[in-house]
């Protein structure tokens, strides 16, 4: 059984980051991240097939990466996207629902099309671009403390009753 | 600027720049401005001449089709048709109604195509000036069963989120539409979509620059969305690598969030204006984008303007003028008004409304003057970059195609056994024959707290759109493409004939109608001739069906043409005329819907059963058979069966009233019997393929038992069964429990489509 | 008259309607946006209404940006202030992100909106459900006093309408349900379609511990007049609608009125 992740992003501007980062930015945080991106996480479990078994059912499902709006890739060590501002470190923390309806509608779809999927999970994956000097603790801290909303004037990017945060990677 | 290019120059900027214009058009493009035109004023008029902007190939058609009629306020040439509605409070209420395509997008991009779509209909019936009552969709597939299924059902699920995600964010109702399935569509989707919406009539804003301009000091405001780069740099479609990564020029990206703040502020800024009795223009952004807006407000109010290409607020920095100018960034609006309005005009946008804080640099922004040399000038950095005579930018081009007629004869099925309960179960759960509720329950069709007849629950949907007054507006969207591609002359004439029905189903007087016409290439002579042939046939029922008195026809009041729907080998898809009708009933509370009421009631059968099932439910499902006879259109037959459904609903004597259509009698009825849930029709007819099966268009009406002893019945009715217990029909030596069949029939969409089950 | 002010976000969608039913109920009801903080601060009213619609699109989840705008801290000081507050829908998303309901520590976020669950589906789903009020509901919320044990058909349209609470809130939750999903008769729904979202407890409408404000997924503004009830209902409310005069159609409340007539009535208007 491989655990195969990859992550999607609008090839456009994606206004949930735009208006995430007016949003950020009217919390007048000492340390704001100077940029944001957002991207679908999809995580497959398969049976047989690994990395080729993800890109072939992708292949099938435009509903899941159109390749005329949205880019995709495996996740891993070498995640890294073209364009990013050198001047950065990034930050990624992943939301996820404890329980969620595309994650098991699409494990039921893609089993019964005969895909070698077990299960597969949905998240979003958030990334925050600090200024480079920045501590590292510092940052993860400070992504931290945005993703879960306890209170209304906290972290912006989970309902901690509903969903769970993790760093990524 | 240089001299006049040679056709070689032409030839080259034409490829290099991508556009769609010919060599021969862009000589006359060159002859005009007497010079190599600017790269601004190629792309400006390769739109103003395209297909979609100018109807070249299709004016003259077009010109056949009834668009007068006494309550015809503007027929079409605006961005929407308007027609006289109702008084209210000495109030006179318009309807504005627009219908438009948005299929080619739809197939390669469908949430955002079906959005974008969704997006640029309801911006034509706001910048008539009216408030956004409703819209319905109406969509072609491909077989999502068929050798295509995977990219159909993709397709399918796109555009329905699409829909959703964009239509109910913008608080417009859903009023519902039709969804057909046909392996024409395989390669190529249709996604036709329609808005309307009220107005008082002394508030209709027209899309040109006042009178007034003439005399004062005019200006061009530009709000909403700063503007990108979309429309542009289309060489990146389809690559999935992760290079490039803003290269996405192509996409029209929707954004119901900023559309919706924007309509809420256009409201505010109109109120403004006309409460300060300024007179002014207003048109939303399309196609061409700035160069359009800004050349056709001031060339139709018979004025010149000066843009200034550097006042446009941009999200991206360093674009070329002609992007600028001509990008078709979604989500903005241009206003001509005088410059002493201009400080509270951008107050609203921009403080009141906060546009800047709802997205980097959208705002609202002075970006032209209106004068009265008659050109058409561009400033960008400090450059001219075009300067025109503005009265050729909206000149047009027209061309007359050939025409070659197809040989369009279908034989009869051979045979056609017939086992009643086994068919009509065949029927209602097939594709085409099931309950569309899957896609409806997407669909916010309840939003401003208008809607009387949800989809499903009446032929077509119905509001009561104008505050205070009980006028009900009736609205639905018919086209068969199994007719068309049989015979696209019936195919226009029944789209307008079911529709009529539909909405007089529910007790509404047709007042007006819209067209949306997909076809495949207007260059190839057979196409060509569907479209004429489809468009006599919607000629023909326009006129057939007026409801105003005297010869006055059904007018279409706006409409568009969408060709080259093919697939990459050039087969074109199934002649597609697609009407809308919008009916009015005076009184919604008259409106009637299909639910069966009251047990012994008589269902009566309005329109004597023919022999004609080419192209039916019947041949298609049961006996697998694409051919055979389609129902003739009866124009006078039409029209005096809606009289009478008219004049029964108005006497309160009709319970329930369903029109026959898609799978004949025996559908309607058992759709009938599926809507009320504890009630069904026993039929006392024969039991044969064409009583049951044949899609002669008619009506079942529920009457009581009393109704056939007052009233005479004209000869085209007849007692056809009545209403008994149980959801159940039945007929002559056939039953068929349609709650054991429910499930099937209510969840076949989700089941195949959304589940991919047994796929 | 009392005065009602239903306050609209970018986005919001159902804030005319709102209005108007208010209206309807007696109640003098204004729309103010988000922005109008310091005209509605100068000019308090008795009741306030976040409407239905995407405020901010439902961007990161919905009611999350909105429930940051400055004007909630005076719906949060109103709310302190015992002032029947509703939200409806999105307004709903944005007093559970507000930490207003259940409110247990004000401010805190305590329970979530979740996306629906839904066999074989995700996203929006609209239709009409049937909804009963809790015995004890009906005694402390403003907005549901007028109610009494019958179920009331009132249609749903929301993609996040899933209430979750955490494992150890369960019981003190309970005294917070303001109304739950149930069937046409007032059994329990068990399960989809009659519980729509998956909300946990079947909960439909949910209050702070006083019972002035209450989170309302379902529209009631939506079903205020008998002729909105569709043709096709089941129960006492589809035969009184299928066999309703012209007279009928014309005056007869649709069973969302209940919910502002109980605030009408709540704020004594005649």
């Amino acid at each position: 059984m491989d655990s195969i992740q990859i992550a999607i992003r609008l090839k456009t501007p994606d206004p949930q980051a735009v208006t995430a980062l007016n949003a950020i930015r009217a919390m007048r945080l000492q340390l704001p991240p100077l940029k944001l991106q957002r991207h679908d996480l999809w995580e497959f479990e398969v049976s047989s097939g690994g990395r080729n078994a993800v890109s072939e059912l992708i292949g099938h499902f435009t509903d899941i990466v159109n390749p005329n709006k949205q880019l995709w890739l495996f996740t891993g060590k070498d995640f890294s996207l073209a364009g990013e501002d050198p001047e950065l470190q990034w930050v990624g923390i992943v939301v996820r629902d404890y329980v969620d309806s595309v994650s098991e509608n699409w494990t039921d779809l893609l089993k019964r099309r005969g895909f070698p999927v077990e299960s597969l999970r949905y998240s979003v994956l958030w990334r925050f671009g600090y200024l480079k000097d920045t501590d590292e603790a510092l940052t993860k801290k400070m992504a931290l403390d945005l993703s879960v909303s306890n209170t209304r004037a906290g972290g912006l990017f989970s309902n901690p009753v509903s969903q769970e945060v993790s760093f990524w990677i | 600027m240089s001299k006049i290019p040679d056709r070689e120059e032409l030839r080259n900027v034409i490829s290099s720049r991508g556009l769609a214009m010919t060599v021969e058009e862009a000589e006359k493009l060159a002859g005009y401005v007497d010079r190599m035109p600017t790269p601004l004023e190629f792309h400006l008029f390769d739109t103003m001449w395209s297909e979609h902007c100018s109807y070249k190939s299709s004016k003259s058609v077009l010109n056949t089709l009834p668009t007068d009629s006494p309550g015809v306020v503007i027929g079409p040439g605006e961005d929407a048709g308007v027609v006289s509605f109702c008084h209210q409070d000495g109030i006179e209420w318009d309807l504005v109604v627009a219908h438009e395509s948005h299929n080619h997008p739809s197939q390669v991009l469908p949430v955002e195509g079906a959005a974008t779509g969704v997006g640029g209909i309801v911006r034509d019936v706001y910048c008539m000036g009216a408030r956004v009552t409703g819209s319905m969709d109406l969509l072609r597939f491909g077989d999502p069963e068929g050798s295509k299924g995977e990219a159909t059902r993709g397709i399918v699920r796109g555009v329905v989120e699409g829909i959703w995600k964009y239509g109910n964010a913008l608080g417009v109702p859903n009023m519902g539409g039709d969804t057909e399935f046909h392996p024409g569509y395989d390669d190529n989707c249709l996604v036709n979509v329609v808005a309307f919406g009220v107005v008082p009539h002394d508030r209709i804003i027209h899309s040109f620059v006042p009178e007034e301009a003439h005399k004062e000091p005019y200006v061009l405001v530009l709000t909403g969305k700063p503007t990108d780069n979309t429309g542009f740099g289309g060489a990146t479609f389809a690559s999935a690598d992760l290079d490039g990564e803003q290269g996405m020029g192509s996409v029209q990206v929707a954004d119901p969030f900023l559309k919706r703040v924007l309509s809420e502020a256009n409201q505010a800024v109109l109120d403004m204006l006309f409460e300060k009795g300024v007179k002014f223009g207003f048109k939303d952004l399309g196609a061409g984008g700035i160069a359009c807006v800004t050349s056709e407000l001031a060339a139709h109010g018979g004025l010149g303007i000066d843009v200034d290409l550097d006042a446009v607020p941009v999200s991206i920095k360093n674009l070329p003028p002609e992007v600028i100018a001509c990008s078709e960034t979604q989500e903005r609006y241009g206003l001509a008004v005088p410059v002493s309005v201009v400080d509270d005009i951008l107050s609203v946008y921009n403080e009141k409304f906060e546009l800047p804080r709802l997205f980097p640099n959208c705002r609202a922004a002075v970006i032209g003057r209106f004068n009265s040399k008659p050109v058409y000038n561009v400033i960008c950095r400090g450059e001219n970059v075009a300067e025109t005579p503005i009265n050729y930018i909206t000149e047009g081009v027209v061309y007359q195609r050939e025409e070659c007629p197809m040989d369009n004869a279908a034989p009869e099925p051979a045979q056609r056994p017939c086992d009643p309960s086994k068919d009509l179960t065949r029927i209602l759960t097939s594709i085409s024959g099931c309950s569309r509720k899957h896609i409806w329950s997407y669909y916010d069709s309840e939003v401003q707290g208008v809607t009387r007849l949800r989809p499903g629950e009446a032929d077509s949907c119905v509001s009561v759109p104008v505050e205070g007054s009980r006028a009900g507006l009736a609205v639905s969207g018919d086209g068969n493409p199994w007719y068309g591609e049989l015979d696209p002359f019936l195919g226009g004439a029944h789209a307008v004939g079911e529709a009529v029905r539909n909405v007089v189903a529910t007790g509404a007087t047709p007042i007006c109608a819209t067209d949306c016409l997909n076809f495949g290439n207007p260059e190839d002579p057979k196409a060509f001739w569907q479209f004429k042939q489809a468009v006599a046939g919607i000629a023909e029922a326009c006129n057939a069906l007026g409801f105003s008195g005297g010869d006055y026809p059904l007018p279409i009041v706006s409409g568009n043409v969408s060709f080259y729907n093919q697939s990459t080998g050039g087969k074109a898809i199934p002649p597609s005329p697609i009407v809308a009708v919008f009916g009015k009933i005076h009184d919604h509370r008259k409106a009637t819907d299909i639910v069966l009421r009251k047990e012994g009631n008589l269902v009566l059968l309005i329109g004597t059963r023919k022999d004609e099932l080419g192209g039916s439910l019947f041949y298609r499902t049961c006996l697998g058979h694409h051919g055979g006879t389609v129902p003739t259109f009866r124009g006078s037959l039409e029209k005096r069966m809606a009289d009478w459904i008219l004049g029964v609903i108005h006497d309160r004597r009709a319970y329930s009233v369903h029109d026959i259509s898609g799978g004949g009698l025996a559908v309607a009825g058992a759709e009938m019997a599926l809507a009320s849930r504890k009630l069904g029709i026993e039929f006392s007819l024969d039991s044969n393929p064409v009583t049951l099966f044949s899609e002669t268009p008619g009506y079942l009406v529920e009457v009581d038992s009393r109704f056939v002893e007052d009233v005479t019945l004209p000869e085209f009715v007849s007692v056809a069964g009545k209403v008994c217990m149980g959801c159940s029909v039945s007929g002559n030596g056939w039953s068929v429990d349609l709650e054991s069949l429910r499930k099937e029939w209510s969840d076949k969409l989700a089941s195949v489509i959304w589940r991919e089950e047994g796929v | 008259m009392p005065r009602a002010a239903v306050i609209r976000f970018p986005g919001s969608n159902c804030e005319f309607e709102t209005a108007r039913v208010l209206r309807n109920s007696g109640i003098d009801a204004r729309i103010y946006n988000w922005n109008d903080i310091e005209r509605l601060s100068d000019n308090r009213a008795d009741a306030y209404v976040l409407p239905g619609g995407f405020s901010f699109q439902d961007r990161i989840r919905a009611g999350v940006i909105a429930a940051r705008e400055s004007i909630m801290d005076l719906v949060f000081e109103e709310a302190v202030n015992g002032k029947p507050i509703l939200g409806i829908c999105n307004g709903a998303q944005v007093l559970l992100e507000s930490g207003l309901v259940p409110g247990w520590k004000p401010g805190s976020v305590q329970a979530a909106l979740a996306g629906n669950l839904a066999p074989g589906r995700s996203g929006y789903l609209s239709g009409w459900i049937h909804l009963k009020a809790a015995p004890e509901a009906v005694e402390k919320c403003p907005w549901l006093c007028a109610m009494n044990e019958e179920p009331i058909p009132v249609p749903i349209a929301h993609a996040e309408g899933r209430f979750v609470f955490r494992e150890e809130d369960l019981d003190r939750v309970m005294s917070h349900i303001g109304l739950t999903y149930c069937g046409v008769d007032g059994s329990a729904p068990h399960g989809w379609p009659g519980n729509p979202n998956g909300s946990l407890l079947d909960v439909a409408a949910l209050m702070n511990a006083d019972g002035n404000v209450l989170a309302m997924m379902p529209h009631p503004e939506r079903s205020f007049h008998l002729w909105q009830v569709p043709p096709d209902m089941q129960g006492p409310w589809g035969d009184m609608r299928r066999n309703s005069s012209m007279k009928d159609l014309e005056d007869q409340p649709g069973p969302g009125a209940i919910i502002f007539k109980s605030l009408a009535k709540y704020l004594g208007v005649e």
